[in-house]
């Protein structure tokens, strides 16, 4: 589904990505964990597309395209959706306007018929309730005067909508406490199904508990210096990220920060 | 009849007999005033960043358009032009084109509050007399100056002490013709003590012709009375200037909501008059120019009693290179103490070569007061357009989207819904329309 090679890239012309390679076919779940300013977030905004985050080489295919080359709208269509790390907020666009015209382009590219509005409002509201929202959010401007749980179970009510075959989800575990982030793992397994992968960039093992990995990789300096099964993470979890600088140090020239939850 | 097929005619030049001779007086006062004033050029304060030059160009429809119309008949036009309306809006329909009442599209049935200059009874023409050009008017008076000196005919809304009219007046104006030709648009409105009303004015331009138009609109809005003025400028191909005054009496409340297009040169000049005590004015405006479009909104607000308050927001959306204006002044005389007055202008700029000018103007003789001002220029938000985009919609839909977000605190005011709807989609369809896929 997504095969990354030796990716390099550049925010604002400094180089965070440094050669990263990983391979997600259908159905998986990759965990991507690692400390503080190793190119997590870099990747995922690499992978949708952000102005300004540049690949300077390496290649990102997506279901045999070069992605690297396609507009954000156009990654989006294909099939990928990044849940922000940092919702942002849209004051005068309604969530339902929003939804609306995202799904309409979405399903014209896809050629599939567009919903009728009582089929829209109906699945709309269905998708609140699964992520725990009023629906009367869906009149409020996108985000707007939402808490921080609020947004993050926006971002995912947006992916149940959308239904995305690549989800990447930028620490969208990250500010939420115990029962938002039940709801955010269950929409996140509601979702799971063999033709559709997910990144989940995280710190904590805390999501992963709920939402169980596939594979686990760990990137410290703009590459992966690590991977394994679910176990890595809570090898992690127990004992930080500087464990993993005595065992491995060849790959990295800069020692990770330590970090221990 | 329509006018459609009135004489090409130079907007400074009057061709038509005068009719209606006890205007005689009003047209002669401002033959009078004309002889001491000149077209405002680029050296007149007031003018000065305005693209003048196109004001005097002539434009003369291509052929086709022009092929297309001739070839109608007026019942054909009549059609085309009954189509463009906001139809499924309840209210006193009064329909013009080029500044001439075509009865075949208004609506009139019940209306005891509206009558043509020319239709006046003699009461009407001594209370038409009486008010027409009384209203204070801080701007330069040339065109409203030619406005009244050509004046042949208009359209008065009377209404009448403590009445408060069921439904609103919807009154269109329709452009069509080639530039120089210039009609000429008079409407007064009286608004007796107690009384209520709300009037709609919707300008187009149906056949994207290239016409020029010259309105002038007087609002009496005495004791206690309550007026709702909405404004829809939609005439994007016609040269429009408009100087639009309103006096106001005590405890009165005015209401006007002004959604703009630009077009190649469209000027809107407002005073109110704020002259019994405890009156109350809230403007809320917005206006969208594109390509090379100009828009110039010049607003005075002229407090002379005590105790008024006047709330004043317009937003402003320029796109490409076009070029808006907006002046507004607030003026508190002497004797308006414990004024509140409040204005704030913000704009969007869509584009590099977009331009703004905005000008935020206080003129305070009075010790207590309270005046608040602010101007912003600023662009679309990246954050919002990336995050709009990740979600597949086009960078040009997205700004669209962000555009209409940014002007929804005005829109969303107008009173009747359906004109909200008409508003809303015409906007949207200025933007490029969707394309899915190919475009970048």
């Amino acid at each position: 589904m997504l095969k990354i090679e030796n990716l390099k890239a550049t925010v604002d012309g400094k180089e965070i990505l440094k050669g990263l390679n990983i391979e997600i076919k259908p159905g998986e779940v990759h965990a991507i964990m690692g400390p503080n300013g190793s190119g997590k977030s870099t990747l995922s905004n690499v992978l949708a597309g952000r102005e300004n985050y540049e690949a300077t080489d390496g290649t990102v295919t997506f279901e045999g395209q070069n992605l690297l080359t396609l507009a954000p709208e156009e990654r989006a269509r294909e099939g990928i959706f990044l849940a922000f790390q940092y919702p942002v907020e849209i004051p005068g666009v309604s969530n339902l306007e929003f939804l609306k015209t995202a799904l309409e382009c979405l399903h014209t590219h896809q050629k599939k018929p567009l919903l009728s509005a009582v089929e829209f409002m109906k699945l709309a509201r269905e998708k609140c309730k699964l992520v725990d929202l009023d629906t009367n959010f869906l009149k409020r401007g996108v985000n707007e005067g939402f808490s921080g749980g609020e947004k993050k179970r926006n971002e995912i009510m947006q992916m149940l909508m959308l239904e995305p075959t690549l989800c990447l989800l930028d620490e969208t575990d990250s500010g939420l406490d115990i029962d938002a982030l039940k709801v955010v793992a269950d929409g996140i397994n509601a979702l799971r199904s063999l033709d559709r992968s997910f990144i989940l960039i995280t710190h904590y093992q805390r999501l992963l508990d709920y939402v169980q990995p596939d594979f686990v990789h760990v990137l410290a300096d703009g590459q992966i210096v690590k991977s394994g099964g679910s176990e890595l993470a809570l090898k992690l979890e127990d004992k930080g990220y500087s464990w993993l600088e005595s065992e491995n140090k060849n790959g990295t020239e800069q020692p990770a920060n330590s970090l221990k939850v | 009849m329509n006018n459609l097929t009135a004489t090409k005619t130079d907007f400074t030049k009057d061709q038509q007999p005068h009719k209606n001779a006890w205007l005689q007086p009003i047209r002669d006062a401002a033959s009078e005033r004309l002889t001491s004033l000149q077209l405002p050029t680029q050296k007149t304060e007031d003018w000065k960043y305005l693209r003048l030059k196109a004001l005097l160009s002539s434009d003369p429809l291509d052929t086709q358009s022009k092929g297309d119309l001739d070839s109608k008949s007026v019942t054909d036009i009549n059609e085309l032009l009954s189509q463009l309306l906001i139809s499924d809006l309840d209210a006193y329909r009064l329909v013009f084109v080029n500044g001439v009442f075509v009865s075949e599209l208004s609506q009139q049935e019940s209306n005891p509050y509206s009558v043509l200059f020319s239709e006046a009874s003699i009461a009407q023409q001594e209370l038409i007399v009486d008010h027409l050009d009384s209203s204070h008017n801080y701007y330069h008076d040339y065109f409203s100056s030619l406005n009244s000196e050509q004046l042949n005919d208009g359209l008065l809304i009377h209404i009448p002490e403590h009445c408060s009219v069921d439904k609103p007046f919807y009154i269109v104006n329709f452009s069509t013709g080639e530039q120089p030709k210039t009609s000429m648009m008079r409407v007064l409105i009286i608004a007796e003590t107690g009384s209520k009303a709300t009037v709609i004015e919707h300008e187009d331009a149906p056949f994207k012709h290239t016409a020029m138009v010259n309105t002038v609109i007087e609002s009496f809005v005495n004791d206690n009375a309550q007026l709702t003025h909405s404004r829809i400028q939609l005439d994007e191909s016609v040269t429009s200037i408009c100087n639009h005054r309103v006096q106001q009496g005590r405890d009165s409340i005015y209401r006007q909501h002004q959604i703009s297009l630009a077009s190649k040169l469209k000027r809107n000049d407002l005073t109110v008059s704020l002259q019994g005590e405890h009156a109350s004015t809230d403007v809320r405006g917005s206006f969208y120019g594109r390509h090379k479009q100009s828009i110039d909104n010049h607003t005075c607000m002229e407090h002379i009693a005590a105790n008024c308050s006047s709330n004043e927001v317009f937003r402003g959306l320029v796109d490409n290179e076009a070029n808006a204006i907006f002046n507004g002044r607030i003026h508190i005389h002497p004797d308006a103490q414990k004024t509140l007055a409040e204005l704030s202008n913000k704009n969007l700029l869509l584009s590099d070569l977009a331009t703004i000018n905005t000008k935020p103007e206080l003129e305070i003789y009075a010790d207590d007061v309270r005046c608040t001002h602010g101007a912003t220029v600023g662009q679309i938000d990246s954050e919002a357009l990336f995050y709009l985009q990740s979600r597949g919609i086009s960078r040009v839909e997205a700004k669209r989207l962000l555009s209409m977000a940014f002007i929804a605190e005005i829109v969303n005011q107008l009173t009747e819904s359906s004109v909200r709807d008409f508003v809303t989609q015409r906007l949207s369809s200025l933007f490029t329309p969707l394309q899915y896929g190919g475009e970048k």
